[in-house]
């Protein structure tokens, strides 16, 4: 089968400033799409919870050379869209416009990411926003329950014990200084990646890339910090949260997982795709939803990134059938442990992973996601083609064995909702 | 019609078909004109009960096969229930379309209607509810939609009032399904990597020998005109902040007025593409996020109507900034209605909302699935040209057009407001 994209068909370019971009030509399109990582997450927070967020949102609210209002102006005259996501370990940027703005769409980014500005009043309204967020996520019974998780299931000072949202009475008093500190100590060429995909050409493209950043300058090689690695699990921590004015509780229930590097990693990720995700959600949501009708939502998730981010359990499931959930929810993983995948299971994982490849890379959108991903994992350009190797490749028993890997009696467990009798 | 296939199958099927060769996918869709829109009062939530049904298999696949068939065929699949249509989708490597054809031919008659299954995914309807009872702007929406609309079928939940979801029968599902679920009420979209006579030759070997069926009960009820400013305040805990809901009475899709409309939305919060639920629009220099987010007044605004069936409702949504009034969110947006009435609107300012339509047409190009939910949505409200006619006449449209409009459309005796006031209370954790 032929491979959706292969490395031929990507051109990649490392600028001498340590940028790495890729570029994919989809002709007949007539848009661009761009997407784009700066290893400049929370994990960079240190003694400021919400600093990166703060700065992530504020890079399209003024530069050097643009006001904020000035940016918006040029790219909604445009029709373009552009806009900025800062997560636990990357900062994303998304971005899209109709292919004769490419140069113009690129020259933004880059402005943004090299040089915001910082306006006071600028800084004073995203404070506001962002503790406005940090209120209104404290009601939100998702998020509360996966705070609460973080914090059990993470030690102190690992990024993904604390949401990049921060803490209010931090993010209340960061002063400019902080941002821009942080911004000239994280932001760097060779901690960024750019793909762009769509009707463009591909060496023009690379041009233009490097005619927009090439005047960024490098700090020298950029080294993945190391933070204090996740204790093994000893016992079931449990956090219970009565939130006001609600209906349902939602519930976390998971331990930290892996790195996209390790290289277990094929063989959990199916192990969670049978578990919590394939057909309705896999074993997990066809016993808790399809059998038992506890839940809308009910599935599993592996968040493997650059560090070893959580493989959770989540539902929603009315107060008073908590408990039934949370058996049930161990029950299926415990029997994947014990007995493993059915072969019809395993069957089905593999050809929908292999098979889905397509569809997943069906818009411009999605293929340059699924480039600055490959290229922010270090998978390699031929990635896509050794893809189905991999995946027929992982047996049945690393895969079991990956399964056991999730603690039965050393998990964390947070539900946000109603007060519940215990 | 811009390379779209167009034709009625004799039972009454419409099948839209277009070729786009840029990926080896495809998307199949069939679209029923059947929403919340249809329901009568004490069975509200059948249709999308329905919906959740006809994934509950049929004889010939049995429930759970559906979803493992197209996922081990490398396909994603899913379906939703709108207050004017329900549709289902499977996007999928070409080369297996036709098992998705089949699939939805299959349970466009077939779907088997057990009564413990139905009562086995009445909590799993009722848990869908609650998760959005957890968000007070689903409250506040909720209440804006019944008090905006008095008689008409839109003011109901899609999702379904509460005891209407304890007490439906699995007759009561049944007839629903029987009632709506026929050819002559539905179609069929399919756009890929194909080629189009393949593709209509699929749909009609799988559709062409269902019966036609009975024509569906007619809506009758037309919302009386609102001669007098309806508004609801909603107080209760689980919100940090106040929100905004203000909805104005407006047009169907069909309406010559509806392109002015979407350039005026244009200007209020950015031109926002004709995909339905796609999220487009939003640009920052729009007058409202200009007015209400860069003057510290919302956190997010945003303004909108989804192209309808029947007469429906152009809301603003404002989340407040955390200590600010919804009171002082109303009077903002209320000066910028009154700009869009009283002031010439500019050249530039209206080249840009028009270069933002063009984009977004163009941004519907990407892949297939954006075309083929336009197509659908579209075709299910009034009729697929209308998709591209929609684009034309936005390129047309006046500076006076829009003064116009919102003189016509955005007046107090035509509008419902919705605060959502937060009340105190603060989560209490236990930890162990």
């Amino acid at each position: 089968m032929k491979a959706p994209i292969a490395a031929a068909e990507v051109a990649r370019s490392v600028l001498p400033n340590g940028l790495t971009c890729l570029v994919r030509s989809v002709p007949g399109s007539g848009a661009v799409a761009l997407h784009g990582y700066l290893k400049a997450g929370s994990m960079f927070d240190d003694a400021h919870p919400g600093a990166a967020r703060f700065v992530g949102s504020l890079l399209v609210r003024g530069t050097a050379r643009r006001t904020g209002p000035q940016i918006a102006e040029d790219l909604d005259a445009m029709g373009a869209t552009l806009s900025i996501a800062p997560g636990i370990e990357v900062t994303a940027l998304s971005a899209r416009s109709l292919a004769d703005d490419l140069p113009a769409l690129l020259a933004a980014a880059a402005e943004v990411l090299v040089e915001p500005s910082f306006p006071p009043e600028e800084v004073e309204r995203t404070r506001g926003e962002l503790i406005t967020a940090i209120r209104v996520n404290g009601l939100d019974t998702r998020q509360v329950a996966e705070r609460a998780f973080r914090r059990l299931a993470y030690p102190a000072g690992h990024p993904h014990s604390e949401s990049p949202d921060g803490e209010e009475s931090v993010v209340g008093t960061l002063a400019a200084s902080d941002l821009r500190a942080f911004h000239a100590r994280h932001y760097r060429p060779e901690a960024t990646i750019l793909a762009v995909a769509g009707e463009v050409d591909a060496g023009r493209a690379v041009d233009l890339i490097s005619e927009a950043f090439g005047a960024w300058r490098g700090k020298g090689t950029w080294t993945m910090p190391s933070f204090p690695a996740p204790r093994p699990p000893e016992a079931v921590q449990r956090a219970d949260i009565a939130v006001p004015g609600k209906t349902q509780s939602d519930l976390v229930l998971g331990v930290p997982g892996i790195a996209r590097s390790d290289p277990d990693y094929y063989a959990v990720m199916m192990a969670n795709l049978i578990m919590g995700q394939l057909g309705m959600m896999g074993r997990i949501g066809q016993n808790v939803r399809e059998k038992q009708g506890l839940a809308y939502h009910a599935f599993s998730d592996l968040r493997a990134g650059l560090l070893d981010g959580p493989w959770w359990v989540r539902a929603g499931v009315n107060p008073v059938n908590v408990d039934r959930a949370v058996a049930a929810i161990l029950h299926e993983v415990r029997a994947l442990q014990i007995h493993g995948p059915a072969a019809e299971e395993l069957a089905d994982a593999r050809t929908f992973l292999v098979g889905s490849l397509a569809v997943r890379l069906e818009t411009s959108a999605g293929i340059a996601q699924t480039l600055a991903d490959i290229e922010l994992f270090e998978l390699g350009l031929d990635y896509l083609e050794r893809y189905p190797l991999i995946i027929n490749g992982t047996s049945r028993d690393v895969i079991v064995d990956a399964a056991r890997r999730f603690p039965l009696d050393a998990y964390a467990l947070a539900i946000a909702g109603p007060e519940r009798q215990r | 019609m811009q390379g779209v296939y167009d034709a009625t199958l004799p039972n009454g099927l419409r099948m839209l078909v277009q070729e786009v060769h840029t990926a080896p996918v495809a998307t199949f869709w069939v679209w029923y004109r059947v929403g919340s829109r249809n329901e009568v009062a004490g069975l509200t939530g059948a249709s999308h009960w329905v919906e959740h049904l006809l994934f509950k298999g049929t004889p010939s696949y049995p429930a759970g096969t559906l979803t493992r068939l197209i996922e081990r065929l490398g396909g994603r699949w899913n379906a939703f229930t709108w207050k004017d249509y329900t549709a289902y989708f499977e996007v999928l490597p070409v080369e297996h379309v036709e098992t998705a054809v089949r699939l939805e031919a299959d349970r466009m008659q077939h779907a088997v209607f057990d009564p413990a299954v139905i009562d086995g995914e009445r909590t799993v309807i009722i848990s869908e509810r609650e998760g959005a009872e957890n968000y007070p702007s689903y409250y506040l929406r909720e209440e804006v939609d019944a008090l905006a609309f008095k008689a008409h079928p839109y003011r109901q939940p899609v999702i379904g009032w509460k005891d209407d979801l304890r007490a439906m029968t699995r007759d009561d599902l049944y007839q629903h399904y029987r009632m709506h679920y026929h050819p002559g009420n539905a179609i069929a979209v399919a756009v890929g990597d194909f080629q189009t006579t393949e593709m209509v030759a699929m749909i009609e070997s799988a559709f062409g020998s269902i019966p036609a069926g009975v024509a569906t009960r007619l809506v009758r009820t037309a919302e009386p005109e609102q001669t007098g400013e309806r508004r609801v305040v909603l107080r209760r805990p689980g919100g940090a902040t106040a929100y905004l809901h203000m909805a104005f009475h407006a047009p169907a899709a069909g309406h010559p007025d509806l392109p002015a409309l979407l350039v005026l939305n244009g200007l209020l919060s950015g031109f926002a593409g004709l995909v339905p639920f796609d999220g487009g629009g939003g640009g920052r220099s729009s007058r409202l996020y200009r007015a209400l987010v860069d003057r510290g007044f919302a956190t997010e605004v945003g303004s909108g109507l989804t192209p309808s069936a029947d007469p429906t409702l152009f809301r603003i949504l404002a989340t407040a900034r955390s200590g600010v009034e919804a009171k002082a969110v109303e009077a903002e947006v209320d000066a910028e209605i009154a700009r869009l009435r009283d002031d010439p609107v500019g050249e530039a300012e209206l080249a840009k909302v028009k270069q933002q339509a063009r984009a977004q047409f163009v941004y519907l190009r990407d892949g297939v699935m954006r075309r083929a939910m336009a197509l659908g949505a579209f075709a299910a409200v009034d009729s697929p040209e209308r998709l591209f006619a929609l684009s034309q006449a936005v390129e047309h449209v006046t500076a006076d057009d829009v003064n116009r409009v919102a003189r016509a459309y955005l007046t107090e005796k035509r509008r419902t407001v919705g605060w959502f006031v937060p009340e105190d209370g603060a989560p209490k954790e236990d930890v162990g």
